[in-house]
């Protein structure tokens, strides 16, 4: 069913119709848009401080691991631990919680690029699924 | 506003382009502040509840990336501010008053008679059919936007509404004669 025209007696409601909006609200409402949107970006920017920071202290730990180990440490099962997939999957959800999901994504990447290895495409497709759910939850929330 | 246009407004909304939130404001603030008056009769709350609405558009703008009307998903986020509203009070069946809900000069004809008329016959209609004519008449809306704002079909929809005018325009003429 379509809109048709109004009927006449419609139109005589139509032409009674309620005033128009308070002229002082559209300032009201357009200044608290404006804040919420600038605090939004401040937020925003100090979540990707914080995951800058968070790369950068990932990255010192790995470099003081890497150093300090000596013959009785074993090396490679601390890079194995730290790059295996429930761990990247882990870091990744917490990264994109902060940031964004493409930037926990590619969080995750670097991560297993560090470790010596790329994901293959089922590590990839598992890690983007849970990343986006996590995304989407968030969104919800 | 033309389809296209109403893509791009939605995908600025999303972005959170502030001139993006000035535009969907002046595209519909008087007719959803309207809407608003004839569902909780006060201006003074529907001004609160418009702005309400829109800040609670503005955290979920990211939404906005999913929604074809900009305009429409407005509405249904301040019907949904209205039914909060309408829960805290417990109780909505007080008419609205008729200078609240219509702008009549009082001298007019006997516009004046009429609106008050109007505001108690819009009063006793069911709180499903009022929003109906609420949303048709003072909303602006299509039959298309009520649907997607209500959840119901399009021609229920437009039935119902049918419906509510036809015992509008009944009540209206018996008490008019």
């Amino acid at each position: 069913m379509n809109d048709e025209p109004l009927e006449p007696f419609e139109q005589r409601l139509l032409s009674m119709r309620a005033r128009q909006a308070p002229q002082q609200l559209r300032s009201s409402v357009l200044s608290e848009v404006q804040r919420e949107l600038r605090r939004a970006r401040w937020d925003r920017r100090f979540a990707r401080a914080a995951a800058v920071l968070l790369v950068a202290g990932i990255g010192l730990n790995a470099a003081v691991v890497w150093r300090t180990a000596g013959p009785g440490h074993s090396l490679s099962a601390n890079v194995a631990r730290s790059n295996s997939r429930p761990w990247l999957v882990e870091t990744a959800v917490i990264v994109a919680e902060a940031t964004d999901a493409a930037t926990g994504i590619r969080f995750a990447h670097q991560m297993a690029a560090m470790g010596g290895r790329t994901l293959t495409a089922d590590e990839s497709a598992a890690l983007d699924a849970a990343v986006r759910q996590a995304s989407t939850n968030g969104d919800r929330g | 506003m033309s389809e296209p246009s109403m893509h791009d407004l939605a995908a600025r909304l999303a972005r959170g382009d502030e001139a993006a939130f000035t535009e969907l404001y002046d595209a519909c603030a008087d007719r959803l502040h309207a809407y608003l008056v004839g569902r909780l009769g006060s201006r003074d709350v529907a001004s609160d509840v418009l702005q309400t609405a829109f800040l609670r558009a503005v955290r979920s703008r990211r939404r906005f990336r999913k929604v074809e009307n900009p305009v429409a998903y407005l509405f249904q986020i301040a019907r949904n501010e209205v039914a909060r509203e309408i829960g805290r009070r417990r109780s909505n069946e007080q008419a609205v008053p008729s200078d609240e809900l219509f702008a009549v000069a009082s001298d007019m004809n006997g516009q004046a008679e009429y609106a008050e008329v109007a505001a108690a016959a819009l009063a006793r209609l069911s709180e499903a059919e009022r929003e109906l004519v609420v949303l048709k008449i003072f909303g602006g809306l299509t039959f298309r936007e009520i649907a997607q704002i209500v959840g119901r079909p399009q021609a229920t929809v437009a039935t119902q509404y049918r419906r509510a005018i036809e015992s509008l325009r009944g009540w209206l003429t018996r008490q008019l004669r």
